[in-house]
């Protein structure tokens, strides 16, 4: 207990002010954003087929990734290659996985909104506000030349990143998220990948029998849920609400969503389950999860950021206008 | 703010930090700073096991204890009087000083029996209630939802799904 207050703090306050003195290869805002928007750009318009390893904990995975874009819309699948067989199709509507190895096929619908890049232009320069961006050197990654960029947090409300660019088209080749000890919390990492090459419609069919869409079905629409969070971290705003349904005959679960631009964090509220409920914390890769009761409701928040964002974020979700 | 930092420490002069914790109390936003920096100095050490309204359930649990009723002295000490609050938030403060130390970065989980009460039902593990953060069934199904709005899937378009079939169960936090 002793010494923090002391020590500690102002350490790290002073680490930051002299990170941002020393920084001379800090990038403008400007041009930071600029090679955000173009990855984003990338992932969205480029045809590209590869296979990428995701490392989290101690843990490595290997995925084989498609991705097809015509004037229909965009087209993906991914399917796993380490463990139980697993495939992902998504496309403009929705989000369908497969799990091959209990025959189990879920859907899910998307929401009627573009988060890209309708989202990040103003999200873009509250950013650098919670983010310090910094241009590293030029690596190779799966055979291209790739450019790195660093975005170092201010606070301790959120991961820092370090993203490697390919240089010709800007397409995401490895992604790392770090904790403030500077620890890799989540890696992805192709090892090989084909850019711009000609991808057919075919490859990112479904390998399994796609069930058809239940008559009616649209994309989820924003609706205002009678929910808020009072006290969220400083940058996080909210970008979405609705109210979705929940599977297997569950009921409605209110899902506000907030976003500091670079992390997520989701809010779920759902009616409390039979069982006994006490607050939980756990977490899957670099994704934060923690659970609470809050009279008859049971609060979900989940986000790629430390556990104390999504925690304090839990710890002030109440009815609207109380 | 930094008179929060040399509280925190100790390191007052006692009518000095009297002063400072009678400012706490009658300050929300001093109050809120307060259990920032315990936060964030357990998140620093990975002790981040016990519930941020942890405080505040022990002071509600002091606010049912029993008044014990005693004959008034005649003359009353003005320092009696300032005793007693900053003792219950002294001993708060110990409690939750004392359980950190008591726990030396271990791997099972601490669980606050919500409402339960008092330090002794502070429990290490789950011998009695199971956080409900791994098993919660409608953590799959959340994640999916999620990832629809994470930035990462912007950049990383379906790559970023990976999260969500991956083969590892939801861990408990270390």
């Amino acid at each position: 207990m002793k010494a923090f207050g002391k020590t500690i703090l102002p350490l790290l306050l002073l680490s930051q002010a002299l990170v941002g003195l020393a920084r001379a290869d800090a990038l403008g805002d400007a041009e930071a954003l600029a090679m955000l928007q173009r990855i984003a750009q990338a992932a969205r318009e480029q045809n590209y087929r590869g296979t990428f390893v995701y490392q989290h904990g101690n843990q490595a995975e290997s995925s084989r990734i498609t991705h097809f874009v015509d004037r229909t819309g965009e087209f993906e699948k991914l399917e796993t290659l380490d463990g139980p067989r697993r495939e992902i199709i998504r496309n403009s509507t929705e989000i369908v996985t497969f799990y091959a190895d209990t025959g189990v096929v879920k859907r899910e619908r998307r929401t009627a909104r573009k988060v890209f890049p309708a989202l990040l232009p103003d999200q873009l320069s509250v950013l650098t506000e919670y983010y310090q961006l910094r241009k590293a050197g030029q690596d190779r990654i799966a055979g291209h030349d790739a450019q790195a960029l660093i975005l170092e947090p201010r606070d301790q409300y959120r991961y820092g990143h370090k993203l490697w660019a390919e240089i010709k088209t800007g397409l995401l080749l490895k992604a790392r998220m770090l904790n403030e000890k500077g620890e890799v919390m989540e890696q992805f990492h192709f090892t090989e990948v084909s850019i711009g090459v000609p991808v057919t419609k075919d490859s990112v069919m479904p390998g399994f029998a796609m069930p058809a869409p239940t008559k009616g079905e649209s994309t989820l629409a924003p609706t205002d849920t009678g929910w808020a969070v009072q006290n969220q971290p400083a940058g996080f705003k909210k970008i979405m609400e609705m109210q979705r349904q929940k599977q297997a005959g569950g009921g409605q679960v209110a899902h506000l969503v907030f976003s500091d631009g670079l992390a997520a964090v989701s809010v779920f509220i759902e009616p409390m389950p039979t069982a006994r409920i006490v607050p939980g914390l756990s977490h899957q890769g670099a994704v934060s999860i923690y659970t609470r009761p809050l009279s008859d409701k049971l609060i979900t928040v989940l986000g790629e950021t430390p556990p104390v964002t999504v925690m304090q974020i839990a710890n002030s979700v109440s009815p609207k206008g109380r | 703010m930094d008179k929060i930092s040399v509280l925190m420490d100790g390191e007052f002069e006692p009518a000095d930090g009297q002063r400072e914790i009678r400012r706490l109390e009658n300050d929300p936003e001093l109050a809120q700073s307060w259990q920032t920096y315990h936060l964030i100095r357990d998140a620093l050490r990975n002790e981040l096991d016990l519930s941020p309204e942890f405080s505040t359930k022990v002071h509600a649990r002091l606010e049912l204890e029993p008044t014990v009723v005693a004959p008034r002295r005649l003359i009353p000490l003005p320092i009696a009087r300032h005793a007693l609050p900053i003792a219950a938030s002294v001993a708060g403060i110990a409690v939750v000083g004392w359980l950190a130390l008591s726990s030396p970065v271990t791997n099972s989980p601490m669980t606050f029996v919500a409402g339960a009460g008092t330090a002794a039902q502070v429990q290490q593990g789950a011998a009695a209630a199971v956080p409900v953060g791994a098993q919660h069934a409608g953590i799959p199904e959340y994640l999916v939802a999620h990832q629809e709005f994470s930035p990462s899937t912007a950049m990383q378009g379906v790559v970023s799904y990976v999260r969500t079939v991956s083969n590892e169960e939801p861990k408990q936090n270390r």
